[in-house]
């Protein structure tokens, strides 16, 4: 495997985008770290089509995806990522600003690997963004990439 | 053999006197009569009997007819009685459209006379948009058919109408149908309210479901979108400070702290809104609650609040209530949390958690404590959402706990209220029902 796999942030917010940059650059993550603006960029970034048909391909090691977003959805996103073959075994977690039941329960039943309240308070969301990093950066074991499965 | 007595006797078939019995009694006497006859001899004598038991038999069928005639009397009068009485309406009608003989519920009614409703083809009288159907119903009827709450309306003599249910059978004799006919309309008239009451009601209930719906969607936009800005204040107002940790001075950094607590303790404001508002819809599945086990587990939860304090807490033996185990409980938890809290200033809190009968069978749970208490003139505004009696320097809190109480014991059905004294401690009193099995067991 040729140098690390990036890490996708999905969120509307560019704020958010940057909090969370900033959290991991702290962290000296040396994953590189993409961005999908909405829903619909971020399946374009896994198809690898669109804008990120030249992109390299390399699943990343993990998704962060917001839930509410303009057009197609956190939900929609995960919807589609598990309905695909291909991109079914990639780790999804939802960092989102809700804790509602029913965004819970959703994400769940969608297939979702982990489930992130982002804390109001930013040390917290912080700290929450770099253990999100270390744990699916650094210590999962990701699928073996490019689609092929096991 | 009897037949049902309630019932009018088909004519000729029951004498008063059963046939065989007189029969039996008059072959009898006949042979005796007969028998003496020839045995005292002689022609005349035979004769003689013989003209004695022509005599006797011919009384005996002149009996015999005058009792069933008088019984056909009978129960002609009692079929006309029954007739006239009758409640319902009767009517006997023609092939050709005419009633034959209607009883005088008619004239009670509709105000027309029997003649005057004979008078006319009964379909004169019928509301010209039940014709057709009529018509039908009266060829059905005439086919064989059996009407059976059939509904149409018939004009009154004031101009009228009224609702009728008929009911009706052919009788194959003479072409002739009986039919009976109640007046409904009055019955119609309650039911049409009752489907608009029905109607208005699911009006509401939609309207409800309406609003419910909204706020769902509110809450749930709140809970998104609102909170997403204070993590950008709180976050910025961080990354500012390391960012230009040495050019701030002391004014500067206690500034950019205030906008972080402030960003907290808006985003610790809408967490208990939230909870506030899930309160209010979540489902309270009601059942017969040991109130002593809920207590148990309030007063563990607020452990960890008591750490480093001398907190006497009493909690006495409480009865079953009916209610929704978790929210008595967290109802429980806010009260002692409560307590706990305003009686921080005592070298020693006591804390009590009891029951005593309320009005009706309710049981009223309080808890009382020896804290800082309130003025009573305040009371009112001591379950509002985010009200409170002390600044957030004294006593910290978003003064949501208990308006969660208050909306929990109302979800209950029951009641909440607060006693105090300036300094002198406070007692909140909850009505709660009284379990149910609690009189069965």
């Amino acid at each position: 495997m040729t140098g690390l796999r990036p890490i996708l942030i999905v969120d509307d917010s560019a704020d958010d985008v940057e909090l969370m940059r900033e959290a991991l650059a702290e962290f000296k993550l040396a994953n590189p770290l993409d961005v999908a603006r909405d829903g619909e960029e971020a399946l374009q970034y896994l198809r690898r089509e669109g804008a990120f048909a030249s992109r390299p391909a390399v699943d990343p090691a993990v998704v962060l995806l917001d839930l509410k977003m303009p057009k197609v959805d956190g939900l929609d996103v995960l919807r589609a990522a598990r309905a695909d073959e291909r991109l079914r075994p990639i780790p999804i977690v939802m960092v989102t600003s809700s804790r509602e039941e029913q965004d819970l329960v959703r994400s769940y039943e969608l297939g979702v690997n982990a489930y992130v309240v982002k804390p109001v308070d930013f040390a917290a969301f912080a700290d929450a963004v770099r253990r999100l990093g270390a744990f699916w950066a650094v210590l999962n074991e990701p699928p073996p990439s490019g689609g092929r499965r096991p | 053999m009897d037949s049902d007595p309630g019932l009018p006797r088909s004519r000729g078939r029951r004498p008063v006197v059963p046939p065989r019995e007189l029969t039996a009694t008059f072959t009898l006497v006949a042979g005796a009569v007969l028998w003496l006859a020839s045995r005292s001899g002689g022609p005349f004598g035979l004769t003689f009997a013989v003209a004695v038991v022509a005599l006797a038999a011919l009384g005996a069928g002149a009996v015999l007819w005058r009792r069933d005639s008088a019984e056909r009397d009978a129960d002609a009068t009692r079929l006309r009685l029954l007739f006239i009485h009758f409640p319902d309406l009767l009517v006997t009608a023609d092939t050709a459209g005419h009633f034959l003989d209607v009883n005088p519920v008619w004239q009670k009614v509709f105000g027309f006379t029997a003649d005057e409703l004979k008078a006319k083809p009964f379909l004169d009288f019928v509301h010209p948009d039940d014709v057709p159907r009529t018509l039908q119903m009266y060829a059905d009827q005439q086919a064989g058919g059996e009407a059976v709450a059939f509904v149409n309306r018939y004009r009154c003599k004031d101009g009228s109408y009224r609702w009728l249910e008929w009911n009706a059978t052919p009788v194959a004799t003479g072409g002739m149908i009986y039919a009976m006919a109640r007046d409904v309309t009055e019955r119609r008239a309650a039911e049409e309210k009752i489907r608009a009451l029905t109607a208005q009601l699911e009006a509401h209930v939609a309207s409800l479901q309406a609003v419910n719906a909204e706020l769902e969607a509110f809450s749930y936009s709140v809970s998104h979108d609102l909170r997403a800005p204070l993590r950008h204040i709180g976050g910025f107002a961080d990354l500012l400070e390391k960012q230009a940790a040495g050019q701030l001075d002391e004014q500067a950094k206690r500034y950019l702290a205030k906008v972080r607590t402030s960003a907290q303790r808006m985003g610790k404001l809408i967490d208990d809104l939230l909870a506030f508002s899930r309160l209010g819809r979540a489902e309270l599945r009601a059942t017969d609650v040991e109130l002593d086990e809920v207590a148990r587990s309030a007063a563990a939860e607020v452990l960890e609040e008591m750490a480093g304090r001398q907190v006497d807490l009493r909690v006495r033996p409480l009865p079953a209530v009916r209610g929704d185990p978790s929210l008595l409980r967290l109802a429980l938890v806010n009260l002692l949390s409560n307590a706990l809290k305003y009686t921080r200033p005592r070298p020693r809190a006591e804390i009590e958690l009891g029951a005593e009968a309320g009005n009706g069978g309710d049981v009223v749970v309080f808890v009382r404590d020896n804290g800082v208490g309130f003025d009573m003139k305040y009371a009112d505004k001591l379950f509002g959402v985010f009200q409170r009696l002390h600044s957030a320097e004294q006593f910290e809190g978003t003064g949501i706990g208990l308006a969660n109480v208050q909306r929990i014991v109302h979800r209950h059905g029951g009641r909440v209220w607060g006693e105090g004294k300036p300094d002198a401690g406070a007692t909140f009193y909850l009505s709660l029902p009284a379990a149910r099995g609690e009189t069965a067991a």
